[in-house]
């Protein structure tokens, strides 16, 4: 009787999740998982994205976002002022399933592309470094449609998620008695966003 | 003022007779009193008339030169005469009259005024304290003084006798050749004191052998007279010792036949003036002549009077004589020398390894400490491995050496520069890769 219980969640679940195309918007705030990033930039900071969805089969859908996050921060021992910014682009695949029929919950996971751009103000390293890698990605969270009156606005919806990504670097400076950091640039954002599903 | 490892800066010597015999005073610049007798360690011979006195360029003796020919050798440290230079040239030493260093401080030329047959010039070896050679390829009739250049690559030698000025080369330590006199310049009579500029370009050359008495100009390059000190009246009679001031805009001549000590524009080269006593006893036969270090003060001595002036060169008065207290008063002065200032390194000089983390890149910085060195600097130079890395003011007792290398053998040296560029002997320090 339990297994079947379960089974029908999941059959429910599954049916409420034929979901839309989306596009939304979201904010986070992002922390850096690497110690020296988490010192230098003062732990994390703002995260935009722009993501969108289309349904593939079913339940599942095809993820896609970029992202804008910038850090400013300070040497570690002279207080020399550095500031970073990431653009990634994620690509993945969503599965998403409705919990109620106004509350689905998904994970995404995919690789992602980055593009790095980093100043130093100091002479005693590289002025400007530009990065550009491939990592990956996993998001999960809860999408929430508060209106269900028959009106268009019952498409807008709102989305909790949390994040995590890798972006792995490492830095052979050219300048000399300059040396590099094998860094982790991802980390995670906790944020939410509005969304729109056509 | 006593500084911390014991050298005392701005000591000073005279050289004179009092009614116990030549003696030899040191003195303090600063409050311009004697505070010391030198005296003689065992078995050192008496003490002749005094000559001269010059200090080693570092400063760590000063030798003094006696009518009896002997080269006496005074620890400022002790105010003693330790010992005496050790004549090993087979040559007599009569009576030395002048001594000169070689810019580093390892040879001296001594001249020894023997009469004829004996006059010669000795090459010691400071380190050793041993004359061992003598200046060969000129006989020499009546050698009054000496002066190696700046550079150390050639030196003069006044002789009164001969009329010539003679180059000599301190390589092989032989005569090269004299010194030619141009223009309506006159010959040579008696060349009796040498003195270089600073920058060693041109040298002054009293001549007293005739009235009236003249003071050339000598260009280094040449070895030849560019000029002679003009002045308006009355002329040089008897031009004995001269000196210049530390920046080489000035210069003074002290004059036995007019008793005076003129001050010479060396721009112009014209003597712009003479020295005013004051309330003090008039000059009679100025001697020796020293300038402080900072150019500030002006000592002169005087072979006929009982005292060493002490002189403004800023107003050319003299504002004082030296105060010889209880100590025995001279009844003449002949020498006198002027410790050269100690530019002394810092110490305690320490540091820490910082890795400065910027992110994506790191550089490692070794943060150096030191205490001040004694001397007041003007400022610190920073070394690494041997290359200049930085230099800080006087007041700043650190320095952040960015860009560290992460392998090899890492040699921090920090040295004192003074205001005119001097620099200290290095203060180190290592860190470990």
């Amino acid at each position: 009787m339990k297994i079947l219980s379960i089974f029908f969640l999941i059959a429910v679940s599954f049916a409420y999740g034929a979901v839309k195309p989306s596009l939304e918007v979201k904010a986070g705030y992002f922390i850096f998982t690497n110690k020296k990033l988490r010192k230098v930039y003062d732990h994390g900071g703002l995260d935009l994205q722009i993501s969108g969805t289309a349904p593939i089969w079913n339940w599942l859908q095809l993820y896609t976002s970029i992202e804008y996050l910038q850090r400013s921060g300070h040497s570690s021992e002279f207080s020399q002022s550095t500031s970073l910014w990431q653009l990634p682009v994620n690509v993945g695949l969503r599965g998403s399933i409705a919990i109620t029929p106004r509350i689905f919950y998904y994970l995404t996971m995919g690789p992602r592309y980055f593009f790095l751009h980093a100043k130093n103000h100091s002479s005693y390293v590289e002025r400007t470094i530009c990065h550009q890698g491939v990592g990956g990605f996993a998001n999960t969270g809860f999408t929430f449609y508060p209106s269900s009156s028959g009106k268009y606005w019952d498409r807008i919806f709102i989305d909790m998620y949390a994040e995590y990504a890798y972006a792995h670097m490492y830095r052979h400076p050219s300048k000399k008695n300059v040396f590099g950091n094998s860094v982790q640039l991802g980390g995670f954002s906790f944020g939410g966003g509005f969304g729109y599903a056509f | 003022m006593l500084i911390a490892n014991g050298v005392f800066a701005g000591l000073g010597y005279v050289g004179g007779t009092s009614s116990m015999g030549n003696q030899v005073w040191a003195f303090d610049t600063n409050t311009n009193s004697v505070t010391a007798l030198v005296t003689y360690a065992g078995g050192l011979p008496t003490l002749g008339f005094v000559n001269m006195a010059a200090f080693t360029p570092d400063g760590s003796a000063c030798y003094v030169c006696d009518q009896s020919g002997s080269i006496f050798v005074i620890d400022p440290l002790t105010n003693e005469a330790t010992h005496t230079v050790n004549n090993m040239t087979g040559q007599p030493a009569v009576d030395i009259r002048f001594i000169s260093f070689s810019p580093d401080g390892q040879t001296a030329y001594a001249v020894n005024n023997g009469g004829a047959g004996d006059e010669n010039v000795f090459v010691i070896d400071v380190s050793t304290g041993i004359a061992n050679s003598i200046v060969t390829g000129a006989s020499f009739m009546d050698l009054r003084s000496v002066a190696i250049s700046p550079d150390g690559t050639f030196a003069y030698i006044a002789d009164f006798g001969t009329h010539h000025v003679y180059v000599v080369d301190t390589t092989s330590n032989a005569v090269t050749g004299t010194v030619s006199v141009t223009g309506s310049a006159p010959a040579f009579n008696g060349p009796t004191w040498i003195q270089f500029s600073p920058d060693g370009t041109y040298a002054y050359v009293t001549d007293g052998g005739a009235i009236p008495g003249v003071v050339y100009r000598v260009e280094s390059a040449t070895h030849s007279t560019s000029q002679v000190i003009t002045m308006e009246s009355p002329t040089f009679t008897n031009p004995f010792a001269t000196v210049f001031s530390p920046d080489g805009t000035k210069a003074y001549v002290g004059d036995y036949g007019t008793s005076e000590v003129y001050a010479i524009d060396t721009t112009s080269n014209e003597a712009t003036g003479t020295v005013n006593v004051g309330s003090a006893p008039p000059f009679d036969a100025p001697d020796q002549i020293a300038y402080t270090q900072d150019g500030s003060t002006l000592y002169i001595a005087d072979e006929a009077v009982g005292a060493l002036y002490v002189v403004n060169p800023n107003t050319n008065t003299v504002t004082q004589t030296l105060s010889f207290a209880s100590l025995l008063v001279p009844t003449t002065t002949e020498a006198v020398a002027l410790q050269p200032l100690q530019l002394l390194p810092p110490t305690n000089l320490s540091g820490t390894k910082k890795i400065n983390h910027f992110g994506l890149e790191y550089e490692i910085c070794t943060l150096l400490y030191w205490t001040e060195s004694p001397s007041s600097p003007s400022g610190y130079n920073v070394y690494r491995n041997g290359q200049l890395i930085g230099s800080v003011a006087g007041s700043q007792l650190s320095y952040a050496a960015h860009n560290t290398p992460k392998t090899g053998p890492l040699v921090f040296a920090v040295t004192a520069v003074s205001a005119t560029g001097a620099e200290s002997s290095p203060a180190t320090f290592t860190v470990r890769p």
